[in-house]
């Protein structure tokens, strides 16, 4: 009986121990995280969404399960919207999503602010990076790089669809080789664009659109699919409502 | 205890990956290019210097037979920390490269291993050289696998492209690769070991901690 009480005793000090460190440390990091998460937020959003005026942040709104930031110019007009979302099906668990969206309701670009997948395998369908040659570092820096947004070929397949049309029916991530994208893909091929007059969106019957997944990461490719419909459909559903003032 | 020998042989003789043979599912999951491989294995070398400090110090004082879950104890407090500190303090890209790595890092069975067999029984230096030298022999080894997986694989060093329209070798990206590249490093390492040993006129046989004889795997229940 002795014995097990030390031996209790111990592993609750030991225990004891380890939490008050993380506690305090918690507690005194707390700060600077939401500083540095902040700071992330801000940069996220200046990629997505054209050159704005105002503070998106200070401007959001949540609406099925959706953040929406709005950016305006200096006169106030709408500009574009971008909405953050996530999804639980990616491979190593929550996807977040933030997807930019013009005034018209074309999407302008996908960005992964959060997610867990796989380094190398996974990271190919979430994360945007320079394609850089080797013997690049030993030229003399002739192209401007910097253009504030590195390509990512899956996410980047997403730039131009409208949203009426990935909403209505979400995207389907096809595998394989490529093939001529299905009619109705395009952002112009045969459907309009919705209109956004006070905040309506006319829906359109919608063909799907489609999106070639990344060999070796279709759980991932599909996540980020999924989190992009999502939010495609709570943009349509809030713009129709006339979530957006104009 | 001479420090520099301590250090020296986390990086050849002591290999944590290809000697020691630990540490097996980051080692497969992470070296799948140079850049993976280095961040995980710098940030494995940090838990693992704090780590065996911290249990060098109190080892006299954790009862024996709860040692291992407060090992464990001490070893998650310390990732977690690692997090909050990277999360607060260090630039976003360095977050970028190294946040995904850190949480796994836990179940790197190379931090429990040292903790165990050496920061339970030695001096503080002696530890840190330890569980620096394993670190820096972690990150070494990773870098070799995730380069040779990187070239075959994509053609890329680094992330730069070194031969344009390399095509790809899916294989090298998934574990099989993994797989593949690591048991030839093990082969490898094991024939260089052996003519060593061949040379010095002596039997090649592993590490003496590796020894069957000296084995206590069984002994880690008891006293």
């Amino acid at each position: 009986m002795n014995e097990t009480l030390k031996l209790s005793a111990g592993l609750a000090a030991t225990c004891a121990v380890a939490a008050s460190v993380l506690a305090f440390a918690n507690w005194k990091t707390e700060g600077p995280r939401k500083a540095a998460e902040l700071r992330q937020r801000k940069e996220a959003l200046a990629l997505v969404l054209p050159a704005f005026a105002n503070d998106p942040l200070s401007e959001k709104t949540i609406s099925a399960g959706v953040t929406f930031y709005p950016a305006r110019d200096t006169d106030g007009k709408l500009l574009g919207v971008a909405g953050e979302g996530s999804t639980n099906k990616g491979f190593g668990g929550e996807l977040k999503t933030l997807v930019g969206f013009s005034s018209q309701g074309n999407i302008l670009t996908v960005l992964i602010t959060s997610h867990k997948e796989t380094p190398g395998l996974g990271t190919q369908a979430t994360d945007r990076k320079e394609k850089k040659m080797l013997w690049d570092l030993f030229k003399p820096n002739n192209k401007a790089s910097g253009s504030g947004l590195p390509p990512c070929p899956y996410l980047d397949q997403y730039a131009g669809k409208h949203a009426v049309v990935v909403g209505a029916s979400a995207f389907k991530v096809v595998k394989g080789r490529k093939k001529k994208p299905a009619a109705g893909n395009g952002p112009t091929a045969g459907i309009p664009p919705g209109e956004t007059s006070g905040g309506s969106v006319q829906a359109t019957s919608g063909a799907t659109a489609t999106v070639q997944a990344v060999s070796g990461a279709t759980v991932t490719s599909r996540a980020v699919a999924d989190a992009v419909s999502k939010i495609c459909a709570a943009y349509v559903s809030t713009a129709k409502s006339g979530g957006f003032a104009q | 205890m001479n420090l520099w020998r301590e250090f020296k042989k986390g990086i050849w003789e002591e290999n944590p990956v290809l000697v020691l043979v630990l540490g097996m599912c980051p080692t497969l999951a992470v070296s799948s290019s140079i850049k993976n491989g280095l961040g995980m294995g710098l940030a494995t070398t940090f838990v693992l210097l704090g780590s065996n400090t911290v249990i060098s110090i109190v080892r006299k004082l954790i009862p024996k037979k709860v040692r291992i879950p407060c090992y464990i104890v001490v070893i998650a407090t310390f990732v977690t920390l690692v997090e909050m500190l990277m999360k607060a303090y260090a630039p976003p890209e360095l977050n970028k490269a190294l946040g995904i790595f850190i949480p796994l890092i836990v179940v790197n069975c190379i931090v429990l291993g040292r903790a165990e067999a050496f920061a339970s029984k030695n001096g503080i230096r002696a530890s840190m050289s330890d569980g620096f030298g394993m670190g820096v022999g972690f990150t070494l080894t990773l870098m070799a696998l995730g380069g040779v997986r990187e070239f075959v694989g994509q053609g890329t060093l680094f992330e730069l492209q070194v031969i344009a329209n390399w095509p790809s070798f899916l294989l090298m990206k998934f574990a099989p690769g993994a797989f593949v590249v690591l048991g030839l490093f093990l082969a490898g390492m094991n024939k260089i070991q052996m003519r060593r040993a061949e040379r010095e006129g002596r039997a090649f046989s592993p590490p003496d901690e590796l020894n069957c004889r000296n084995c206590r795997l069984c002994d880690l229940g008891r006293d």
